[in-house]
């Protein structure tokens, strides 16, 4: 018995350290494919401004989804902000999804709006709309007043009666820069085919604002947020910029991401299905172009676009990171016809076996090797200086990574530019191999519990 | 039970591994933190000796700028190993002059632009195109032959750049030359590819106007064409779009939308009947640009454009209302809009709006 124990461990540990080969593999391949990518992305802005006349001149017309619940403290300032956009055609449609906390009456005091009529240009699955409204003071502007269904439900609502050739999903507590929308429709122009494009969304926590624009960066003070800030960076500067590049681009945040109406409508809008409804769509509108043998193109801006506040404490985090987790299993669940599969091209053979295995599961078998880890060395199976060995390798892997991430951060965009916001990143990228990795691995663990379980989550 | 496993040579060179590597991961780490701070340091260099060589040359430069300085103010201040840091300062404050102070700058910046002639043959299409666009602001005429060659880019990146560069001169040459790139940028957006060849040059107008007419010219490049004198406003285009439409040539979507967008924009009642022959198109995108052309042309449209208002289509039956708004038919929507027919909806938004 106690022999298949010690064999049971030892594979265990055999499993966590191949795992660990291969993901961090991934992660660095993905992370040199970015670095190309965001240089020349960079040698390219400097030959044309987002304002250069011939680009804005054929922009074409976009919609702005703007999807609320209970966001009265937010929600007129964000609408202002969009009123700003540099942009030569542009919509708003707000949508208030049955809040309960006066948002949609803030917003009709606010612009003055009217009940009105607006025209269906589709007809996707949602919970009908109660009222249009419009305000004389700002025709761009629309609100949608509804019962409470959810996001997925508030988006196709509103993309029902998108009246432009693309429209943007933003999230309420989103603050999107001034040249967002100029910069995320740029892939639209050079690519006929190009259906969905994300843009990079940084972290607004303790950033000077004013009336709903940036005015200053700041380096959040939360020590949670701060590492949200390095993993942020990690993953839209790295990760999705270079699975974009590989043409294996999955995910657009729902917070931030242009789309074309047309694409999207065909594909049957958002589903309800899937808690991770931006996931789930970008994973639907690969699998059906390709499927169709349709061109098309999924795209990634790496220049900042878009700012949104993130959890400053552990049980909003662990939300939000199970939430995340389960999406990410849902969205792969309702499409598993893909995963190796080679019809589906690089998404079957590359990015779903990725994701499907490495990530999916990843958490799991990251929980279980801390334990399996720890039992195995108190039985004496482990040799201290292997454990030891194996800790800085793997705290040595995870620095790199999160350097490597630094310094195209460095190299482009910096938007954090003092000394000491530099120090702090760097100490950051060391320190979060000691506990808040390990953290939010359990959180995305717990995420995948709960998804087993069939725990429903909400908006 | 610990020391037996590192008795193992298998063991042992597993550890070995384990240390060489992490050892190594570890140096690297150390390293690419220490060349950040290398990177960090280097910038803020770089950019205080900008700011401190930008605020040098800044009064010089406004002074040749307003026309009460001499180029050769500029030239005495910039160091030879400077060129090619004037030269993208050069280049945005160009980017917003026009006319005459433009072409002072450019006399003052020639001595600067050998760096971007140089930049012409880099490997990288990024780089090549960021020369075009240098040359094209800061060099004017006297670099045409190069932004010509760049024309001939194998980047498209590259060649874009050049033909937006070269839209600028009234030259009927260079007009057809690029016109006959189009076909070879097949994803860019045919509205993008109109911008750039939007022109208020006479010379270019005809240009375009001559593909309208050209039997051979293939579809996409048509539609690139009328985009293009669409949004250049040219009010001679009528004649040329309505013979494109009247030929009959195009099975395409894109080309007959183009053109009926242009007419819509360019023409005059006598095109028309030319336009209705589409109303009836069974493809969506025509029949809505048809609708709103024959709108804005025909002298009675109005109860074509009630037909249209109920068409299964929402495109085609928003651009009627819209028409008949255009037209001021107010009663006509205001009946629409209290009926029970499908284009009510569109007439209450149209008159919502209005309204507002």
């Amino acid at each position: 018995m106690s022999g298949f124990i010690l064999f049971f461990l030892d594979s265990v540990n055999l499993l966590v350290f191949a795992y660990f080969v291969a993901l961090n593999g991934v992660y660095l391949v993905v992370t040199f494919v970015a670095f190309r990518a965001l240089a020349q992305h960079a040698r390219r802005m400097q030959v044309h401004s987002p304002h250069d006349v011939r680009w804005v001149r054929a922009a074409p017309p976009v919609t702005m989804i703007v999807p609320l619940y209970n966001e009265v403290d937010g929600a007129v300032q964000t609408a202002r902000a969009l009123l700003a956009q540099e942009y030569p055609r542009f919509e708003i449609i707000l949508v208030d999804d049955g809040s309960e906390d006066g948002t949609g009456e803030a917003l009709i005091d606010e612009f003055g709006f009217e009940p009105s009529a607006r025209v269906q240009t589709a007809d996707l699955p949602c919970v009908p709309v109660e009222a249009v409204w419009h305000t004389p003071r700002h025709p761009q502007l629309t609100l949608l007043t509804k019962a409470k269904s959810g996001k997925p439900d508030a988006q196709n609502a509103a993309l029902n009666y998108c009246q432009t050739p693309l429209f943007c999903v933003v999230d309420g507590d989103t603050l999107v820069e001034r040249e967002g929308l100029l910069r995320l429709s740029r892939p639209f122009l050079e690519d006929r085919t190009n259906i969905a494009t994300g843009g990079v969304l940084r972290i607004l926590n303790d950033c000077v604002t004013d009336a709903g624009f940036l005015e200053e960066v700041r380096f959040p003070r939360s020590l949670l947020a701060r590492f949200q800030v390095l993993e942020y960076i990690r993953g839209f500067l790295v990760g999705r910029i270079g699975w974009a590049k590989l043409d294996m681009l999955l995910i657009i945040s729902g917070a931030f991401g242009m789309f074309r109406r047309e694409a999207v409508v065909r594909a049957g809008g958002f589903s309800h299905e899937s808690i991770g409804e931006d996931m789930e769509l970008v994973v639907r509108l690969h699998m059906l172009h390709r499927r169709e043998k349709i061109p098309y193109r999924v795209s990634f801006v790496p220049d900042p676009v878009a700012w949104t506040t993130v959890p400053e404490t552990i049980s909003m985090l662990f939300r939000q990171r199970s939430r995340w987790h389960r999406g990410l299993i849902q969205s792969l669940q309702l499409h598993g016809e893909a995963f190796f599969n080679p019809r589906y091209g690089r998404i079957g053979l590359g990015a779903f076996v990725h994701y499907g295995v490495l990530e999916r599961w990843g958490p799991i078998v990251e929980v279980v090797g801390y334990v399996a880890f720890l039992v195995a060395a108190l039985l004496g199976r482990l040799s201290l200086a292997f454990a030891l060995a194996f800790l800085a390798l793997a705290i040595g892997f995870g620095a790199l990574l999160s350097l490597l991430a630094l310094l195209m951060e460095e190299l482009t965009f910096r938007r954090y530019d003092s000394w000491r916001d530099l120090g702090r990143l760097l100490l950051v990228a060391l320190l979060e191999n000691f506990g808040y990795r390990q953290m939010v691995a359990f959180m995305r663990a717990s995420g995948s519990i709960a998804e087993l379980r069939g725990i429903k989550d909400r908006w | 039970m610990p020391d037996a496993l590192l008795r193992d040579p298998r063991w042992g060179l597993a550890l070995a591994v384990v240390v060489g590597v992490g050892l190594v991961l570890t140096a690297t780490a150390l390293g690419l933190a220490a060349l950040l701070l290398a990177v960090r340091y280097r910038s803020r260099r770089s950019e205080r000796m900008f700011e401190r060589l930008r605020s040098t040359w800044e009064l010089a430069v406004v002074r040749i700028v307003n026309g009460r300085g001499e180029a050769r103010e500029l030239w005495e201040l910039v160091a030879p190993n400077a060129h090619a840091i004037v030269l993208p300062y050069l280049l945005r404050f160009a980017e917003r002059l026009r006319d005459e102070p433009l072409e002072r700058l450019r006399v003052a910046a020639q001595p600067f632009l050998e760096p971007a002639v140089q930049d012409l043959s880099n490997r990288l299409p990024e780089v090549r195109a960021g020369a075009v666009r240098t040359l094209e602001v800061l060099g004017g005429r006297a670099h045409l032959p190069a932004l010509r060659s760049a024309l001939y880019d194998p980047a498209p990146l590259v060649a874009i750049t050049a033909a937006q560069a070269l839209s600028r001169f009234d030259d009927p040459g260079l007009a057809g030359e690029i016109v006959e790139h189009v076909d070879e940028w097949t994803t860019w957006d045919t509205r993008f590819l109109g911008s750039i060849l939007a022109t208020p040059q006479p010379m270019g107008l005809a240009v375009l106007r001559s593909v309208l007419l050209d039997p051979r010219a293939p579809p996409r490049r048509v539609a690139v064409a009328a985009t293009a004198l669409r949004l250049s406003g040219d009010t001679e285009a009528s004649g040329a779009a309505t013979a494109a439409l009247r030929s009959g040539r195009f099975q395409e979507r894109e080309p007959i939308a183009e053109l009926l967008r242009l007419l819509a924009v360019t023409g005059d009642p006598a095109n028309a009947e030319t336009v209705r022959r589409f109303l009836g198109s069974p493809d969506e995108a025509i029949r809505s640009q048809a609708t709103f052309a024959f709108g804005r042309l025909a002298e009675e449209p109005c109860s074509e454009l009630m037909s249209a208002a109920g068409d299964p289509s929402p495109w085609v039956a928003l651009n009627a209302v819209r028409a008949l708004a255009h037209r001021e038919a107010r009663a006509e929507l205001s009946r629409l809009a209290a009926s029970e027919r499908s284009g009510a909806p569109f007439a209450r938004q149209v008159l919502d709006r209005e309204a507002g």
